[in-house]
């Protein structure tokens, strides 16, 4: 009997807990709805400055104390666009989360979603250098609720000898590039090289035993090293290391002696006075790196950019492509966006599709080129 | 109140297979943009260090290992839970994580000074410790040696599996896209712990009845005696994982689990439920959850996913993490810091009231609560890269896991070497590049030797009591002999 009764309270006791653990559960999952909604609130109050002010399809209303977004003209063709996806939107990134391609793509979203009123979801589908994620858009239905990211260089592994990748550029039915991070050759503070020239002087009186950071075959950087090595006429010792983040510890630790790495992924160590950086590759100055020349003023003519762009699967209605790439174009102008790129390191530099592709077959030439060299 | 959310939000997370943290992070970092920089960071911090205790549950109630970091705590976890001890398992992990946070915060006080050493670790340092990890495997192989090997070595295969990064070739990927990043390691994990440990179940003779396996929830001073140095050991090594840039969450507390083994007077109990392999690598996990924060903050180096988004986290605020944080914006470093300490009152005062909760799972029907179990992991995943790939993994693993337990193969040493192989690979191959292939370079750091002379220890040690138990036996059989021709 005793044990029954010391049962009976055991179970009020489980379920008096039981009730306690979920309205704690319950409590954290309104606290963020609670701070959901007042973030969406903070955000509209911040690019929404003036009552009756337009930002393209939406404007500026007073509505009490609060400033709410009121739409107002749609294109036809995204009413339909959002009508098709059941304002559900998908983004697919080929990348991991918490690289540059998915925070990149996760603001683009959230810009995407004030401008639609949609709801957009960004999933990673990482692998095979984003090829698993191009894949599964490809294989998506015709109507573009599905997009995802295509990065060039990194897309042009179509062409390596070795891939198995079956996209090219005419599968992908391209939309607009809004995201651009030039790459820039980075040393250690304590470095010796002050220059570009310096270090190309070094590795002509050390053939073979300057040390660079690398990506691995076929990447971005060891494309943009090949270049550098054909244009000076100098050979190096590549170093594969696993990502950017193992690169900025390799040269930290002087385990290399430079590498070429995104802007993005570098400012925050030249920022802090752990890196130099000597210079960009690319044909005009970073505007995050004011100072540092490009590799082309400092002698050596070789470019390597990244480019964020996205496309959607074939046989989308050409009038509803045409649509999604105004409405990016028109993001990229949001100086807003621009600002909150900024704070990534990230430039915007809108690509149509058509200069998107342009520039696609300008890199595979180049790809091609060297590709077959290494 | 941000910390707590983020605490809440990442017990969550954890207790979710296969969403991980770098999921949830990534899904709120939008909302660095509009929170004050201070509360933004301390809620995405908070979700990592929350779903580093939140993986446990699952691992200790239904042997499916929530995140990478917790599949150490399955092996004794689980049994505990078949013990009886399924609350002391939680409760021991709750206390364990928070000591281990504590001290691990003290270190974060030197986080500068820290990261000069971590830092000063080359690619021949992390490979001899790599190596020496790796030895530790014999710990683990059970009572049989060739069995444990056989586990090892296909731990080792799967590893392999993938683009080779130094050739860009393919290794084993049989024409597949989807394998060119290598098996996804969390559905390999679900597959051979939880879903073969349900097939095992289900082709018994009775279904095993957990429901009364619940035990007490509070700690007896036994208890915490018996743990305390396990939590202490497992906090170093944690600590010291953890400030290794690109080193899996997963390989220190399998770490703290092997070196538990060793020092235990009583080995034998391992496997089958002894306290201190709960403590040691759910200690080490915590702990390592915290020493992660050191090479972001002092260096700006992002060590693992989740650190990279909240390196986003931090820029997006125009703050700058590296040695130049502690001097232009103390006040978002030394809050990160205080938050992290708060982080484990928070977690400790959520947890252990809730242990109660989580272990009132097994009061489900075994039946339906193996159909709920095998919905989360399918779903765990699926979520990994959006495709039944995954999931086709999970269940190709689980009928690995399965036939090999059938087999009296253990899973263990599989789990430890799929993690470390692909490290132990990596760092000698990087390291040799940056000596120019010159193979006397691996024995030209100090620290490396180290590591290859405790090598030489541990399998001394492991060669010597084996030839003795060998000999006892020798002796045991001719006495035996003597006495019966007697």
């Amino acid at each position: 009997m005793d044990n029954n009764r010391n049962g009976a309270v055991l179970m009020n006791r489980n379920k008096s807990v039981q009730i306690a653990a979920v309205a704690v559960t319950a409590l954290v999952l309104s606290l963020t709805t609670t701070t959901s909604a007042s973030a969406a609130t903070a955000k509209v109050n911040g690019a929404c400055k003036t009552v009756g002010q337009k930002s393209g399809s939406l404007t500026c209303t007073q509505s009490g104390t609060k400033k709410v977004w009121k739409t107002t003209v749609v294109p036809a063709a995204i009413k339909s666009w959002l009508k098709d996806c059941n304002n559900q939107l998908s983004v697919v990134i080929g990348y991991g989360a918490g690289g540059a391609t998915d925070i990149w793509a996760r603001l683009l979203a959230k810009y995407i979603e004030t401008e639609t009123g949609a709801k957009v979801n960004v999933t990673n589908t990482p692998g095979a250098g984003g090829s698993l994620g191009i894949n599964k858009v490809m294989s998506s239905k015709r109507n573009a609720c599905t997009m995802g990211n295509v990065n060039l260089p990194s897309a042009l592994q179509y062409l390596r000898p070795t891939s198995s990748v079956t996209y090219s550029k005419e599968s992908l039915n391209l939309i607009a590039t809004t995201g651009f991070s030039a790459n820039v050759i980075v040393v250690h503070a304590d470095s010796k090289y002050n220059t570009a020239k310096d270090l190309v002087d070094d590795m002509k009186a050390n053939a073979g035993r300057i040390k660079a950071g690398s990506d691995g075959p076929g990447s971005d950087d060891a494309i943009a090293y090949y270049d550098l090595a054909q244009k000076t006429g100098t050979t190096f010792t590549q170093v594969v290391t696993d990502g950017s983040a193992a690169k900025v510890a390799a040269l930290l630790s002087k385990q290399i002696d430079f590498f070429g790495g995104s802007i993005t992924g570098v400012k925050a160590n030249i920022d802090n006075k752990q890196f130099k950086a000597l210079c960009v590759f690319s044909d005009v100055k970073s505007k995050f790196l004011p100072t540092t020349p490009t590799c082309k003023e400092a002698g050596y003519d070789v470019i390597s950019t990244n480019m964020w762009s996205l496309f959607t699967s074939q046989g989308t209605l050409e009038s509803r492509r045409q649509a999604i790439e105004n409405l990016l174009l028109k993001i990229a102008a949001d100086k807003t966006y621009i600002a909150d790129n900024d704070k990534l390191a990230i430039e915007v530099r809108p690509f149509t599709s058509d200069a998107l592709s342009e520039e696609w077959t300008r890199q595979a030439v180049l790809y091609k080129s060297i590709i077959s060299k290494i | 109140m941000w910390a707590v959310i983020g605490c809440g939000l990442g017990m969550i997370t954890g207790v979710l297979p296969g969403f991980g943290p770098a999921a949830a992070t990534g899904l709120l970092l939008p909302f660095a943009f509009v929170l004050p920089p201070a509360a933004s960071i301390v809620m995405l911090a908070c979700i990592y260090y929350g779903s580093m205790y939140g993986g446990t549950i699952t691992s200790v109630l239904l042997n499916v290992p929530g995140e990478a970091s917790s599949v150490a705590t399955c092996i004794d976890g689980y049994a505990m839970t078949k013990r009886g001890m399924a609350g002391k398992a939680l409760a021991i992990s709750a206390v364990g994580s928070f000591i281990a946070g504590v001290i691990a915060v003290f270190g974060l006080i030197f986080s500068q000074k820290i990261a000069a050493f971590a830092i000063s670790f080359t690619y021949l340092d992390v490979f001899g410790f790599s190596l020496l990890a790796l030895t530790l495997v014999v710990g683990l192989t059970g009572d049989s040696m060739i069995k444990g090997l056989i586990s090892a070595c296909l731990g080792l295969f799967i590893g392999m599996v993938g683009l080779d990064i130094y050739t860009g070739g393919p290794r084993f990927t049989m024409g597949l896209d989807q394998l060119q990043e290598g098996l996804p390691f969390i559905a390999i994990i679900m597959g051979i712990f939880g879903l073969s440990e349900i097939l095992e179940s289900i082709g018994g003779k009775k279904q095993p009845d957990y429901s009364g396996n619940i035990g007490s929830t509070l700690l007896k001073w036994q208890d915490f005696k018996d743990s305390i140095g396990s939590i202490l050991r497992g906090t170093g090594i944690g600590f010291f994982f953890g400030l290794l840039p690109g080193s899996p969450a997963a390989a220190s507390s399998f770490a703290a689990y092997t070196v538990e083994k060793r020092v235990s007077k009583t080995p034998e109990k391992f496997g089958k439920g002894a306290i201190q392999g709960v403590a040691g690598p759910e200690s080490a996990n915590n702990a390592l959850g915290i020493s992660n924060f050191i090479p972001l903050l002092a260096l700006g180096i992002p060590s693992s996913a989740t650190m990279a988004i909240l390196l986003a986290a931090f820029t997006i605020n125009g703050l700058t993490p590296g040695p130049l944080l502690f001097t232009n914006n103390p006040e978002i470093a030394w809050g990160l810091i205080a938050s992290l300490a708060l982080a484990n009152v928070i977690l400790l005062v959520m947890a252990l009231p809730l242990v109660r909760m989580w272990v009132s799972i097994l009061k489900i029907p075994t039946m339906i609560l193996y159909t709920i179990t095998l919905s989360f992991m399918s779903i765990g995943a699926y979520v990994i890269d959006g495709s039944m790939f995954s999931v086709l993994v999970l269940w190709i693993a689980g009928i690995v896991g399965f036939t090999l337990r059938r087999f009296g193969v253990p899973m263990a040493p599989a789990a430890l070497t799929i993690v470390l192989g692909p490290m132990l690979e990596k760092s000698f191959r990087t390291a040799l590049q940056v000596n120019y292939g010159e193979f006397s370079s691996l024995f030209s750091s100090s620290r490396a030797n180290i590591a290859y002379g405790l090598i030489v220890v541990v399998l001394a040690t492991k060669m010597i009591s084996s030839i003795r138990k060998s000999n006892k036996v020798r002796k045991m059989k001719s006495s035996e002999a003597i006495s019966g021709s007697k």
